[in-house]
């Protein structure tokens, strides 16, 4: 490790390199691209029952789930909520702003005491100008965790994946 | 080109799955396809099978079925059209398909095989970006639509 390496490894806890190095999203992604998601990451700690994104709100950040876990809901707080998703540590949401602008299509509510990382898109725009062939490796990962939740989807569903 | 290519080339770019890709690469990625011709009524693979292939409709249209299709209870999962694709999941890797698919039309389709996607990646790294990008685009608004329809919005809201 150089020296550049050393000092950055210093500053950024160890926690948030754990957590960034084990992110399927970026299997395969070198130290070097990583240490820029590092520092534009920043943590957010939230309570059970808070509100992370709230469904129809712009959002241009990608969030990584650090410790805790989170309830994926639609109609929350209407009559007629559903429920859509639990995902506990490690997993990510809010990764369509990094595709493209759009409305949150969900609410994201903490089920427990959640710690997350977020990631801003203009953070990975960065790293597809200085680095444009890691922008093919962060999204086929990206496709990948895609293709795995619609292929999960009750097949009710999943068959009109086409 | 030939007038082969040239009518390929006019195929792609009409799907989202190649949006934004320059004219030249997308020319190149076009040429890679294989034509295959199916006759009405026609089964273009059945469920369960294993797919490593996206396929872009040039001419006709495709339903795809869940369950027995003999079955007049069947469920009809969708139909697309020209210049729809299907079986983008599989560029991630081999998938085992989730619908039968059946020719509802005289139809042709350029296919992209598994392993001309790969030769054409490690050539093109750069516009191999774009089209891994085309691809997420492409199943975040499948799973947006699948999500929105679980929640229980009228089809015609489910769009994204």
């Amino acid at each position: 490790m150089n020296t550049e390496s050393r000092l950055l490894h210093s500053i950024v806890s160890e926690r948030l390199v754990g957590v960034f190095k084990n992110f399927p999203l970026f299997a395969g992604v070198p130290e070097e691209v990583l240490m820029v998601f590092y520092v534009a990451s920043q943590e957010k700690i939230f309570r059970a029952g808070q509100i992370v994104v709230r469904e129809g709100d712009h959002g241009e950040d990608l969030y990584i789930i650090g410790g805790g876990s989170v309830e994926v809901w639609t109609g929350y707080g209407s009559e007629h909520p559903t429920k859509l998703a639990v995902l506990p540590k490690n997993a990510f949401f809010g990764e369509m702003c990094i595709i493209e602008p759009t409305p949150r299509s969900a609410t994201v509510v903490a089920a427990e005491t959640t710690f997350v990382y977020t990631l801003a898109s203009s953070a990975l725009n960065k790293v597809y100008q200085l680095w444009p062939r890691q922008q093919a490796v962060i999204m086929n990962n990206l496709s990948r965790e895609l293709s795995r939740r619609v292929i999960a989807l009750d097949p009710a569903y999943r068959d009109r994946a086409y | 080109m030939s007038e082969k290519e040239q009518k390929q080339f006019e195929v792609f770019k009409k799907a989202g799955l190649f949006a934004w890709m320059a004219s030249e690469q997308l020319q190149k990625l076009a040429a890679l396809s294989v034509e295959r011709r199916y006759e009405t009524g026609a089964v273009i693979h059945e469920a369960g099978s294993e797919g490593s292939e996206v396929a872009v409709v040039a001419e006709g249209a495709i339903r795809f079925v869940s369950g027995d299709s003999d079955d007049p209870n069947a469920q009809q999962a969708s139909s697309i059209e020209s210049g729809e694709t299907y079986g983008e999941m599989c560029l991630t890797g081999p998938e085992k398909r989730t619908a039968k698919a059946i020719a509802v039309l005289p139809t042709v389709l350029y296919v992209l095989e598994g392993e001309a996607i790969g030769r054409y990646a490690k050539e093109n790294p750069d516009p191999y970006g774009i089209l891994t990008t085309n691809l997420a685009r492409v199943l975040a608004r499948k799973l947006r639509r699948l999500n929105a329809l679980r929640s229980g919005y009228p089809e015609e809201e489910a769009i994204l």
